[in-house]
């Protein structure tokens, strides 16, 4: 998975002061045992973020870095890419100084201060209305078959929501021609293209290349207390050492706070503190995704930014902890007349806040009605102790890899000679499109649907004694597990049974279709000790839908080779044939099994080897006795 | 426990299972504090993966959980050997697949999640008691 990171990631490794935690991939808490499943609820929000688009970023090392970026290399960088952002850096560094951005709230991005005639080598954005009904070839040939001189789109890209697309271009030139023919030609689905045209003096901001993302790292995990877990980012824009480097990122813009809440996302999620004050934030819109990685936060500084409303703050809801936060120095405190107005209206999005701008108060008052009970997060599997985990692990581990294998039947000594197993099938409840589960109808024991009374049809369908539960399973679809996906919980355990409860996600091996068909299971057994293992007495099987999410999930571990096929008694030697019986024929092995007072699995491989024939079986069972070279552990 | 015993058995448990998960999801969903009388003294619960033993810590547990809609859509049940949960006591296993709902905030819509469920009753004094409850989500 992708966010499983590996030993060889990202570790910030330049401890000066020691005190930098921000984690690299030895973190024990990702190295569960098999079975459990502690990855998976930690992916949530992260998945795709952190796959590492930046193949540098994963494996980086300070220190090269840090040589690559004298700046004498820098200009040597035969690509450009580096240069560039060099330059256009600085020249960001000037426009926050003389033009004041931020002031020019509504304006940002245009370059309006200047109503002057752009110079011939501006940079302006376009932004195409329903570009995206095109592909970028389309749209690009279109434009240039339209169009005389070159014409060279950097950076296009596609907001798939509002359908727009946006590139930029370089040169007053281009822009004209662009606007010339704005709303002249026609698409392919009847509509006019037009281009929205603007001067701009960032075309490259939505990038930070991968030396910046170094930097920046390298910089957040020195503003990061790692005793307090409070990060500071107060006046970003003016962090000395980024600007050594000729690096500005101010934090209202969004590709800094993208960038940013990956960093953290990866490293530091479980921080409790924030300080963004003194950076000019006129929206929080760009931090909600920072919210959903850091859930923890409970202290928050907004101060001395350019917050108007309060209503902002509701962009950032989802941090329901915070206790603690400054807003003062924005213009939204001077909407409010006195102290207690503005406390409960911060408390209407942040209800638990005891500090405001540095002044505690007493919790508020409220009414006790149960209405927001939460549910507790949901835990991995529970084992009880580590002796029963052993057991049952090895247990499940054993089953499974014989399960999955063309070789069912040996799972017969697992059970009991009473065993009982039954299943249902019923579809997903909550999942829109699923696959069939006709596969399961025939055995199928759905007291809902059969109802409690129909007892002929009810015990047909419950598989008693060896025999028939491996008839059974051996007739049900082939299938691979994901032990990954597996969730035990030991539900009883006492010296005379050992209950359990598995939860998982299978993958059928042959389908009608050629898509993959996942299912969730939910398997009860109970077992009873049967020398150093367990035997199942009872083995209740339900199967539904995977949901999309645990679909997307699956992933096979490598095939653990097994030497013995379980873990409680020795396999059935020489079992060969992998057919299933017919009802005659297991019949015949019930009778056998009166006659010759073997057990199943004995009585079953004397018969195989006889090719059913019960007389031959029979004779060549009584030679064998009389020789003695029938095994004890044969005999009932 | 010959196969004719454990037919009856069988019987007797699919009356039983179809009995008690009607009256517990209603129990659980209209008048939560009445569910403890359906556990024994002693019983165990894993619920998402946490345990609680005892049917009083149980009901406390139960108690913070929100406001719940179940929707029984599957269930099976098994005799369970004889003396195995306890000497001389029938038992047996019922499992339970559905979706359910639970009201976290006024403001908020719940979703519905699947669950699969696993009961271990026993007869206590001709009542069928708890001994084991465990649920996850299937999330």
């Amino acid at each position: 998975m992708s966010y499983n990171r590996k030993n060889d990631n990202f570790s910030v490794v330049t401890r000066r002061d020691g005190t930098r935690s921000f984690r690299g991939g030895h973190d024990d808490r990702w190295n569960n045992h098999q079975g459990s499943n502690a990855n998976r609820g930690q992916s949530r929000g992260g998945r795709g973020n952190r796959g590492g688009r930046r193949g540098g970023f994963r494996h980086f090392n300070a220190q090269s870095a840090r040589f690559r970026n004298r700046p004498g290399n820098a200009n040597l960088d035969e690509d450009g890419d580096i240069a560039m952002s060099g330059e256009f850096n600085r020249a960001n560094n000037l426009n926050s100084h003389t033009k004041s951005r931020g002031s020019h709230s509504s304006f940002r991005g245009r370059n309006n201060a200047t109503r002057k005639v752009p110079p011939k080598d501006a940079w302006f954005k376009i932004m195409v209305p329903f570009g995206a009904t095109m592909s970028e070839n389309e749209l690009v040939d279109m434009i240039k078959s339209n169009i005389n001189g070159p014409f060279e789109p950097i950076q296009y890209s596609v907001d798939d929501r509002s359908k727009r697309v946006y590139f930029f271009i370089k040169g007053l030139d281009s822009a004209d021609a662009l606007r010339s023919i704005s709303r002249r030609i026609t698409k392919s689905d009847g509509h006019k293209l037009v281009f929205h045209v603007t001067n701009t003096s960032c075309p490259l901001d939505n990038t930070i290349d991968d030396n910046c993302i170094h930097k920046l790292t390298l910089r957040l995990s020195e503003r990061y207390d790692s005793s307090t877990q409070l990060l500071n980012l107060s006046e970003f824009h003016a962090d000395d050492e980024l600007k050594k480097d000729n690096i500005y990122l101010p934090l209202n813009r969004a590709t800094t706070m993208a960038a940013i809440t990956k960093i953290i996302a990866q490293h530091t999620p479980e921080l409790v503190g924030l300080d963004v004050s003194r950076n000019k934030l006129l929206s929080l819109g760009h931090m909600t995704d920072l919210v959903k990685v850091t859930p923890n936060v409970c202290c928050l500084n907004l101060g001395n930014n350019q917050l108007r409303s309060l209503d902002e703050l509701t962009k950032l809801k989802g941090w329901q902890n915070i206790v603690e936060i400054i807003l003062k120095g924005n213009d939204l405190c001077q909407n409010f007349s006195n102290q207690e107005t503005y406390l409960s209206a911060v408390r209407k999005t942040f209800p638990k806040v005891l500090k405001l701008d540095g002044t505690d108060y007493p919790p508020p008052i409220t009414f006790d009605l149960d209405n927001d009970l939460v549910l507790p997060p949901t835990k991995d599997s529970h084992f009880g102790n580590d002796d029963v985990k052993n057991l049952v692990v090895t247990f499940i581990k054993e089953y499974y890899s014989i399960y999955d294998s063309d070789r069912r039947k040996d799972l017969m000594p697992a059970y009991h000679d009473n065993a009982q197993f039954s299943l249902f099938a019923v579809k997903n409840p909550i999942l829109d499109r699923q696959a069939s589960l006709s596969s399961y109808v025939d055995d199928s024991r759905n007291l809902r649907v059969i109802g409690h009374y129909d007892s002929d049809k009810l015990s047909k369908k419950i598989k008693t004694g060896q025999l028939q539960v491996i008839s059974c399973l051996e007739s049900l679809p082939k299938t691979t597990h994901d032990l990954n996906s597996f969730k035990v919980d030991v539900t009883f355990a006492s010296p005379s049974m050992l209950s359990f409860v598995l939860q998982g996600v299978f993958k059928e091996n042959e389908t009608r279709s050629d898509k993959a068909v996942f299912r969730f299971f939910s398997r009860s057994f109970v077992t009873v000790p049967s020398g150093p293992g367990m035997v199942i007495t009872n083995d209740l099987l339900t199967i539904s839908n995977a949901s999309i999410a645990q679909s997307k999930a699956f992933k096979v571990a490598a095939p653990t080779p097994s030497s013995s096929p379980a873990s409680s008694t020795q396999s059935v030697p020489g079992a060969q044939s992998s057919s299933i019986q017919s009802p005659e024929q297991l019949q015949m092995i019930e009778r056998f099994m009166a006659d010759s007072k073997m057990n199943a699995a004995y009585s079953l491989q004397c018969l195989q080897a006889n090719d059913w024939d019960y007389n031959k079986a029979g004779l060549i069972f009584t030679d064998l006795k009389n020789q003695g070279r029938i095994p004890p552990e044969a005999f009932l | 426990m010959l196969a004719e015993d454990i037919k009856a058995k069988s019987f007797q448990a699919t009356i039983a299972a179809g009995e008690f998960s009607k009256l517990y999801f209603e129990t659980f969903d209209k008048r939560r504090q009445a569910i403890i009388k359906m556990y024994q003294e002693k019983a165990t619960l894993v619920w998402n993966g946490h345990y609680v033993s005892g049917a009083d810590e149980i009901m406390k547990f139960f108690d913070k959980l929100p406001q719940s809609e179940y929707t029984v859509e599957g269930m099976d049940t098994q005799p369970i050997l004889a003396d195995t949960v306890s000497k001389g006591i029938n038992s047996i296993i019922v499992t339970v697949f559905g979706k359910v709902k639970f009201k976290e905030s006024e403001k908020k819509v719940p979703e519905s999640k699947v669950f699969a469920q696993t009961f271990i009753l026993s007869a206590h004094d001709n009542k069928w008691k708890i001994d084991s409850d465990n649920m996850r989500f299937m999330d």
